[in-house]
């Protein structure tokens, strides 16, 4: 019981005090989990996290839920989770209340005006980041290029398009598996 | 009861396809909310703006945001619930599969053989941030 209080504890705290998303959560994780409490190591640590950037949904969350589940079981999971949520979506809860009037001043409105243009480009520089690190070649290329023309022009469900690239991976590695053990090396040469 | 229904679902269906967190699940979200005609575009980019800037995952700053603007309390709840849900019990069923096999269990992920070196660098780039 102790160590699930615990669980839930620290990643409260570590939700509480990372600004700027998930990946800023690791340095934190890193001493909170490895250093200070000891209850995985180094190299586990380094495996869950590239476990938790391959599987869907937030970074932080799975990284939680897995280390949760690797210290005190399913309970550990659910426990490290909620401790990881739960300050974020008070705070978002909280803001959201005063929202409504904050934005009616006039002041608000002008500071969030210079502050769209500044989350395009934090939307393009997550693009750019993942580009980097996942076309490497030209079926990459192709595929992105593609992509990119189903939903900006034809406005296809992204959804669908990811679904697709799925499918296209799949058929790639079922017609030259040696390409697609090439492309997994390029990945981890460029990375 | 419909709404908060609806925004549970459409939250699942992004927690279950947003690969990459973070920002990168930003435009899927809005893709689904336009859909919906939840909000405007300007108003999500001021929700997301927020949220980058809170404390905590983005995605589930971003989620709980909008399910308030949409459907107050329990619409966040909602919206919350279904971003965290999917990826939490893909890990929890997994990790069933992991628990099983011995000591070191995730290394037996064809994938992580050679475990990518970017998070190592990265965890490096986050800390020169702070």
């Amino acid at each position: 019981m102790k160590r699930y209080v615990e669980l839930l504890v620290v990643f409260f705290k570590i939700g509480l005090f990372t600004f700027g998303g998930g990946y800023a959560m690791i340095p934190l994780i890193e001493r909170e989990i490895v250093e200070k409490r000891k209850w995985i190591g180094p190299r586990e640590l380094t495996d869950m996290l590239a476990v938790s950037q391959s599987i869907p949904g937030g970074v932080a969350i799975n990284a939680a839920t897995m280390i949760g589940c690797r210290v005190k079981g399913k309970k550990g999971g659910v426990a490290a989770t909620c401790g990881v949520v739960l300050p974020s979506y008070c705070v978002i809860l909280l803001v959201a209340l005063f929202f409504e009037k904050l934005n009616r001043n006039p002041v608000v409105k002008a500071a969030f005006s210079g502050i769209r243009p500044a989350v395009a480009a934090l939307i393009a520089l997550s693009a750019i980041r993942i580009g980097r690190s996942s076309i490497v070649d030209r079926i990459g290329l192709l595929s992105a290029t593609l992509a990119a023309f189903l939903v900006v022009a034809l406005n296809v469900q992204a959804i669908y398009v990811i679904l697709g690239g799925a499918a296209l991976g799949i058929l790639i590695y079922l017609l030259w598996p040696a390409k697609t053990r090439f492309i997994a090396k390029q990945n981890r040469r460029s990375r | 009861m419909m709404a908060y229904l609806e925004l549970l679902l459409s939250f699942f269906k992004l927690g279950l396809f947003g690969f990459g967190g973070g920002y990168a699940i930003v435009p899927l979200m809005q893709q689904e909310i336009a859909a919906h005609g939840w909000m405007s575009n300007g108003e999500f980019a001021d929700i997301v703006a927020i949220a980058g800037t809170a404390p905590g995952p983005i995605v589930v700053n971003t989620a709980s945001f909008v399910g308030y603007r949409t459907a107050g309390f329990v619409g966040s709840l909602a919206a919350c619930l279904g971003v965290v849900l999917p990826s939490t019990l893909l890990v929890l069923l997994v990790s069933g599969i992991f628990s099983k096999f011995r000591k070191h269990p995730l290394n037996l992920m064809f994938f992580l053989r050679d475990p990518p070196r970017g998070n190592r660098a990265h965890c490096r780039s986050c800390r020169s941030d702070r």
